[in-house]
């Protein structure tokens, strides 16, 4: 086997010119091939973390019913009154808090409650985000104070009314002269004195999905959120993975701690948005894409590999004199036949190698041009190598059986 | 022992058959040292062929050690020729990208023999024939007599009962010729059976049995005492 691939090699050398455009075929198919999963990997990639992270490796667990999984279909958004109420909203214990604080993979869990509300001062008003956290949720996303103080631990435990603001609440609710501090504002008919002005340490890179550029949003301690009533109160908990690959799994084990504390028959549970079917959606638009690329690549890979079998065939009646030899010498049918196929899966697995290189060429290009992400899944790499030694093997079969089928004396006698 | 019985060729040239063979009946015992003459086209080469198992004839009997060579399968009778035969030929099929070693090492790798082995066996086999300098050397950068030698140390190379050579000196000047003949001499002394077609005199009385064709039919078979 060794002795047929170094022939293959010294055969293919020996014909530069000739191997290298057999190969184009392959070369193109593979190249493309790679590309384009590539790119399609890459936006999957790249909604996924969109989706799940918020760029420090963390991920909302939600209370929601169980049949609320698929935020894509509006259901959750829209119609998330019309679910049946959770038949079971127990707070959570900080022993819980603790165990899932405790798990491996997870850097920081935090409690928090999160919902839009207008906000009030005087005459104006503006739609804002509010987040009723503690310190512990601010050690995942960090804020720096621009005027004024944090709130304190005391305010957190003690659930004072008071907030901090980001700029954009600020400039809308005091547009004169911008003097918040101390003021009280009003959500919901609760009131809260304006503690200090935050800005968020790292703005979230710009994201399609989170359109939160410019909103105004503001911190309350956790336990003040009871004040407010007739509020959304199901709990979120926030969990921050100590590697990003670790995201899903550290989200799904803190859901499975909180989980534990609630009845076997609610049908309300902690759970982690369902990302790969959210992105199952995006894919089955993808899909038709993909068809189409697919398609001419695989066409480009057919023609290549009749391109081998043409080469194939020359190289096989130009080297009839050389099986006559060998089969003089006591070559079997299987050993001429093992040697022209490996010469064929050779010639195309050097062409899916510099196939594949091409494509992630192509892709780096492609991503970097049009400013696309792309990421480079294994699995195509390996196929792809695979695939184009089948097709060296499939083509070259027919070559290779007229080698092995000579008679030795007219292959000897072959001028 | 080689035993052809009624072998009978013939070839089909457009709608013709044209016989090549008539009837041979011919044994060669094991140890001698035999040549085959004849004009070009008397089916001098065919025989040999015939017995090489390279070609089968239209009809006839071919028995080689006993063993029964028309009823083989391809496969039975590659392992046949690697194992019983060797081979030398007038324009010596050497493979050109391969050197003289890797040459000789080719049957001995259809032999399955380890690697380790190989290249002994092949080394010793060129030293045979006077080539043990020339181990790496290419077709292309050897002479043809030292062509011709690589092409008996190939043949020899896995200890082969018979040596069939189909005019091995006839693209060689006197001097190779006569190299080539002193080492096809020394293996019949060695008890290897050689066979050997040529058109040349000078050729034939090397050997003690002269088998004279034409028109496809055994016209003499003449012995004589052994060349000095």
């Amino acid at each position: 086997m060794l002795d047929n691939i170094k022939l293959s090699f010294q055969s293919i050398f020996a014909h530069k010119m000739r191997s290298i455009l057999t190969m184009l075929g392959v070369i193109i198919g593979i190249a493309a091939i790679i590309t384009i999963v590539s790119m399609i990997e890459g936006q999957k990639e790249s909604l996924k973390s969109e989706i799940i992270g918020t760029g420090n490796n963390s991920v909302t667990v939600m209370f929601q019913s169980d049949s609320a999984g698929d935020m894509m279909s509006g259901e959750y958004i829209g119609d998330v009154h019309e679910d049946p109420p959770p038949d079971v909203l127990l707070p959570v214990s900080q022993e819980r808090l603790q165990e899932a604080a405790d798990i491996d993979a997870v850097k920081n869990v935090a409690l928090f409650y999160q919902n839009y509300a207008e906000v009030f001062h005087l005459n104006n008003y503006l739609d804002a985000e509010i987040y009723a956290t503690d310190e512990r949720y601010l050690r995942s996303f960090p804020i720096n104070i621009l005027e004024g103080r944090k709130i304190t631990s005391l305010e957190y435990d003690k659930g004072h009314q008071v907030a901090i603001i980001n700029e954009e609440m600020r400039d809308s609710l005091f547009p004169e002269d911008g003097m918040a501090l101390n003021k009280v504002i009003e959500v919901n008919a609760v009131p809260f004195r304006v503690v200090g002005v935050y800005v968020d340490q790292k703005n979230k890179e710009e994201s399609m999905w989170m359109m939160d550029e410019g909103e105004g949003k503001m911190l309350i301690p956790k336990a003040a959120w009871s004040h407010l009533g007739s509020f959304n109160d199901l709990p979120q908990a926030l969990v921050q993975a100590k590697r990003s690959d670790d995201i899903e799994k550290a989200g799904q084990a803190v859901a499975d701690v909180l989980n534990q504390e609630i009845p076997a028959e609610s049908t309300w549970h902690y759970s982690i948005p369902n990302v790969d079917e959210i992105v199952g959606e995006i894919e089955k638009v993808n899909r038709s894409y993909t068809l189409l690329l697919g398609g001419i690549a695989s066409i480009s890979l057919l023609v290549g590999g009749i391109g081998v079998m043409n080469i194939m065939l020359v190289s096989v009646t130009e080297r009839t004199r050389e099986i006559g030899i060998k089969k003089a010498l006591g070559a079997k049918k299987g050993a001429i036949l093992a040697q022209f196929l490996t010469e064929a899966a050779v010639l195309t697995s050097i062409g899916g190698v510099i196939g594949i290189l091409l494509g992630i060429g192509g892709a780096k290009a492609i991503s970097h041009f049009a400013t696309m992400p792309f990421a480079i899944p294994i699995t195509a790499i390996m196929v792809s190598v695979l695939f184009s030694m089948v097709i060296g093997i499939v083509f070259g079969l027919l070559p290779s059986m007229k080698a092995a089928k000579m008679k030795p004396i007219d292959a000897l006698r072959y001028e | 022992m080689i035993q052809l019985k009624k072998i009978y060729k013939s070839y089909k040239q457009g709608k013709q058959q044209v016989p090549i063979l008539h009837n041979i009946e011919l044994t060669i015992e094991q140890g001698e040292f035999v040549s085959i003459m004849g004009p070009s086209g008397s089916g001098k080469s065919t025989i040999m062929n015939v017995m090489g198992c390279l070609d089968t004839p239209t009809s006839g009997e071919y028995t080689l050690e006993g063993m029964d060579m028309l009823k083989g399968k391809n496969n039975d009778l590659a392992t046949i020729r690697n194992r019983y035969i060797g081979f030398v030929f007038q324009s010596f099929h050497l493979l050109p990208r391969s050197s003289a070693l890797e040459n000789v090492e080719l049957p001995l790798i259809y032999a399955k023999v380890d690697k380790k082995e190989r290249k002994e066996r092949a080394m010793e086999a060129l030293e045979k024939v006077g080539l043990a300098d020339r181990l790496h050397f290419r077709p292309t950068q050897l002479s043809g007599g030292q062509k011709q030698r690589v092409a008996i140390a190939r043949a020899i190379v896995n200890n082969p009962k018979f040596v069939l050579a189909d005019e091995p000196t006839g693209a060689l000047d006197s001097k190779s010729s006569e190299q080539v003949m002193e080492i096809f001499t020394k293996l019949n002394q060695e008890g290897v059976t050689v066979v050997l077609v040529t058109h040349e005199q000078e050729i034939a009385v090397y050997t003690n049995r002269t088998i004279f064709l034409r028109d496809g039919r055994i016209l003499k078979d003449e012995r004589r005492a052994v060349h000095a």
